[in-house]
């Protein structure tokens, strides 16, 4: 009887302090950016619509780089969807040797920091130490060059084309393992030939996972800061803008921005999530097709069918290549040839050496990087760990759960310059007056996106393992609800948990957008490498890249582990 | 029309032979059931003539032609999954209509065999009906609808009333074979269920270890098995370990240990051999006095399973004998403790030499 009345406030003590910290560490500074804009909507109006000197001129910028943000993430997303699907239907349903690494390759952007993957991008594509070695030119393309019809500069499309790669692959991948195979051999018995199951079965099947992984990538491309920033060239897009703008202290029209971007992440993903939680049907049946044309699409899937099913595995695999191992290749073999001395004009200057140890003293620099950046990481994932754990249960458990869950969305879609801005502006100077730029504000901000990263990876964890059913066995047995969390629940889930916090841990150390707005004069290594570039200490930043992704090499490592194990 | 021929049809998952040298005709028009203990291989027999798997080593012919490397979609075959597999974003009649879609049937064409075989399976819903709105059976009839909607003569049922319930299943596979019959078409129909491989079947294929032990008709397999497996895995039997003590023109004396003698009328052996004898517990008749091929004992168990009563009945010389008897009404059952006297119907005694690998390795299920 008295541990019941105990376990009652318990209960209620920790669910009540789970909720307060979750709605001021996440969910105020991610909602906190649209407020202000009405809060200080004269401001706003003064800076954007009605500056004496430029007029409307900030609104005009505004609308144009929103335009220019998405044609980039458009066009990403489309040749994700070309080149993704199918690569995604070939992790889900073949088997074959090198499968794990294939997998690991494709996830490899969402682990490497950002910048330095940008970086490593730029140095392939443009410079002398990389692709054009191979081709005998000095140079093979300019950091400008655009693709004819978009009109996007390339390697600005395949940066982001790589950073969104993973999340849609990945999310149609898991979709379509959900999907019973049998459906696909029905078809194929019923005469259809593969790709023409495809079309038929899978793929409606498998739209609502296409969806969602189309808006997550777009969301990513649209909010895309630390490698956009490295290679953006003169382009300018709406989250390098919000960054740029912070900078200027143009703060009016960087959060009028900020909250734009917010707003139209939003209006796509809400329709999505609709959508997808709705048990739905079919939609496009009623598309209908002559039944000629259908017929000449049947036979000529037929025909692709036998002919290109070897195509098929082999394109998506070519520019996983392409977009991901060749820049880390080149970054890596750079360092070396750089490392001495430039290895084209001889001087030391331009050696990895001379700057990391020489007078400009990078090295002490990437020392002190570093250390922000374990410090950062660390408490950040710390705090969101114990956070996300009772809050997982709250999810699972709660009728109320499942809005908790789409509000943790919200992190997750925002452009990360957004929330960096939001979080300045609710705990900085300007709102709140708490704290200031700097370390803390900067660990404020990772708890943001922490928080939703280790809780879809506890969640994914508790219903993968059938938590309720063991502790209800364990309630049975006699043991009571703490006791059953404790012996039952936890061990259990103790996978996810470690995951989550891995996961966020890299997360953190390669978060570079809202960094940039909230660090003051701390600095992570994401955005010393950022700085490193912007002050032409190339060498510096090859080593400082190749730095950043041999330590995300090593988380991976440690995730594919621990997810094994 | 089609005739399936499997020629040392062999596949290999890793170490286990799930296939092993397989060869089987199923002849044009006939309704053949392949039963056999989880893992035996059945199902990947069906799936390699499918084209679902491809088998390691031997040949798969289908209507005189080999049909190894072609895809499964021009194999002309229909097939029914024990999970049913109806699209489920798919209504019924796009369900059904999804065969000669993809064939490029005409959609007069369609809609003429739609009609015939919806009124053959006699679907009762809706055709705008989604299939979770629907019964497992009715699914499963809509299931066999698509797949004989694409007019193919050869039908592979893989397990197909597996998922459903007994009294569903009972009414079904009677629909199915009268299916078969009317469209005149081929069946090879996989179960784990030999009383609905009995009650259906043209032939009824055993299948062991990735073999096949035995084939015949229901009845055959029934009364004269040709291998130990089958008697104890087509109905029920008991077995009993024995020696030949005399051969003549009747047939043989076998001794079972503790003076007791069996007769058989089977004719194959010579004196001294150890052999099994098996016979099935509803030929064993009770009664009043002890003459040929009697036993005495005392019951040690009964249970009653609907109309039957299962006897068993320890012998004097310790052996356990299983009895099934119909319940009769008005007759007042036996009880645990009394003491019996049954005889065997000599004809129907079964023998078989005395497995190498030992008895109850040779009738265990694994």
């Amino acid at each position: 009887m008295a541990w019941k009345i105990i376990g009652i406030n318990l209960s209620g003590i920790v669910i009540s302090c789970t909720l307060i910290a979750f709605l001021i560490f996440v969910v105020l500074p991610s909602f906190y950016l649209i407020s202000y804009i009405f809060l200080r909507w004269d401001e706003v109006w003064y800076e954007v619509f009605a500056n004496p000197i430029t007029g409307d001129e900030n609104w005009r910028q505004i609308i144009m780089i929103l335009l220019f943000s998405f044609k980039l993430s458009l066009s990403a997303v489309a040749f994700d969807l070309v080149f993704g699907v199918p690569l995604a239907y070939v992790l889900a349903r073949k088997k074959f040797p090198g499968k794990n690494l294939l997998e690991d390759l494709v996830t490899l952007p969402l682990v490497i920091p950002t910048s330095g993957f940008g970086f490593a991008t730029l140095i392939t594509w443009t410079s002398s130490s990389g692709l054009s070695r191979l081709f005998g030119s000095t140079r093979l393309l300019s950091m400008n060059t655009a693709i004819p019809l978009i009109n996007v500069p390339f390697i600005l499309f395949i940066v982001h084309v790589a950073l969104t790669f993973p999340y849609l692959v990945r999310t149609v991948e898991t979709k379509i393992q959900s999907i019973e195979e049998t459906y696909e051999i029905a078809s194929r018995t019923l005469g259809a030939s593969s790709l023409t199951t495809f079309r038929k079965v899978l793929l409606p099947l498998s739209i609502p996972g296409i969806f969602s992984g189309s808006v997550l990538a777009f969301a990513r491309s649209l909010g895309e800061t630390g490698a956009t920033i490295i290679v953006s060239g003169v382009s300018t897009t709406a989250s390098i803008a919000i960054v740029r703008w912070a900078s200027e202290f143009k703060l009016s029209t960087a959060a009028f921005m900020g909250s734009l971007l917010v707003l139209i992440a939003w209006i796509m993903i809400l329709p999505v999530e609709i959508y997808v939680s709705k048990n739905r049907r079919s939609s496009w049946r009623h598309l209908h097709i002559p039944t000629n044309l259908s017929m000449k699409i049947i036979k000529f899937e037929r025909f692709l069918s036998r002919k290109l099913s070897i195509v098929k595995d082999i394109v998506p695999l070519i520019i996983v290549v392409i977009l991901i191992i060749i820049p880390v290749v080149v970054v890596i073999s750079s360092v070396t040839l750089y490392w001495s001395a430039d290895p084209y004009t001889g001087r030391v200057e331009g050696g990895v050496v001379y700057q990391l140890f020489g007078p400009s003293r990078y090295l002490d620099l990437i020392l002190r990087a570093t250390l922000t950046s374990v410090i950062v990481a660390s408490i950040s994932t710390y705090i969101a760990t114990c956070i996300s754990i009772p809050l997982s249960f709250i999810i699972e458990r709660r009728r109320y759960g499942h809005v908790l869950r789409t509000m943790l969305k919200v992190p997750l879609i925002i452009p990360t310059s957004s929330l960096g801005l939001s979080v300045l502006l609710l705990w900085g100077a300007s709102g709140l007056c708490l704290v200031n730029s700097g370390i803390w504000m900067i660990i404020l901000t990772h708890i943001v996106f922490s928080v939703p990263v280790i809780v879809e990876s506890i969640i994914a964890a508790y219903e993968g393992s059938g938590v309720q059913m063991y502790e209800e066995t364990a309630r049975t047995l006699g043991a009571n609800a703490y006791s059953a969390i404790e012996a039952v629940s936890l061990p259990l889930i103790k996978g996810g948990i470690f995951t989550g916090f891995i996961l966020s841990f890299t997360h953190s150390l390669g978060e570079t957008g809202a960094t940039l707005i909230v660090m003051g004069r701390d600095t992570t290594i994401p955005v010393l490498v950022v700085n490193m570039v912007e002050a032409l200490a190339i060498p510096a930043a090859l080593f400082t890249s190749t730095y950043l992704i041999v330590l995300s090499l090593v988380m991976l490592v440690i995730i594919r582990i621990l997810t094994q194990g | 029309m089609p005739e399936v021929r499997l020629v040392n049809v062999t596949k290999r998952y890793g170490r286990i032979l799930a296939n092993d040298h397989v060869n089987l005709t199923i002849r044009d028009g006939e309704y053949i059931s392949v039963i056999g203990p989880s893992g035996c291989g059945k199902s990947t027999l069906i799936k390699n003539i499918a084209g679902i798997i491809e088998p390691d080593e031997g040949e798969i012919y289908i209507d005189g032609k080999i049909v190894n490397n072609i895809p499964i979609e021009d194999r002309g075959i229909g097939y029914v999954f024990q999970d049913i597999a109806l699209f489920p974003h798919m209504n019924v009649w796009e369900n059904i209509t999804y065969g000669p879609d993809v064939k490029g049937f005409s959609p007069e064409e369609t809609k003429t065999i739609a009609r015939e075989i919806i009124e053959m399976i006699k679907v009762s819903a809706r055709i705008d009906a989604y299939p979770d709105e629907l019964s497992g059976g009715t699914q499963q009839k809509i299931a066999v609808a698509r797949a004989l909607m694409s007019r193919s003569s050869l039908m592979l049922l893989d397990e197909p009333l597996g998922a459903l319930d007994l009294k569903v299943r009972s009414v079904l596979r009677y629909e199915l074979r009268r299916i078969a019959k009317a469209l005149g078409i081929t069946v090879l129909h996989v179960t784990h269920d030999q009383e609905e491989a009995m009650s259906i079947s043209d032939r009824i294929v055993v299948m062991r270890k990735g073999r096949i032990v035995e084939s015949g008709k229901p009845l055959q397999l029934y009364m004269k098995p040709k291998n130990l497996f089958t008697a104890n895995f087509v109905g029920e039997a008991n077995f009993l370990v024995g020696k030949i003590e005399k051969v003549s023109e009747k047939g043989l004396l076998i001794d079972i240990g503790n003076g007791l003698k069996v007769f058989s009328t089977e004719a194959k052996g010579n004196i001294g051999d150890r052999v099994v004898v098996a016979f099935r517990p509803e030929f064993i008749i009770l009664k009043e006095k002890i003459d040929e091929n009697a036993f005495f004992g005392e019951i040690t168990r009964i249970v009653y399973s609907g109309s039957l009563v299962r006897i068993t009945v320890e012998t004097t010389s310790g052996d356990e004998i299983l009895i099934k008897n119909p319940l009769k009404f008005g007759e007042p059952p036996p009880e645990t403790g009394e003491k019996l006297t049954f005889s065997i119907p000599p004809e129907n005694v079964l023998v078989y030499p005395y497995p190498e690998a030992g008895l109850h390795k040779e009738l265990s299920l694994e």
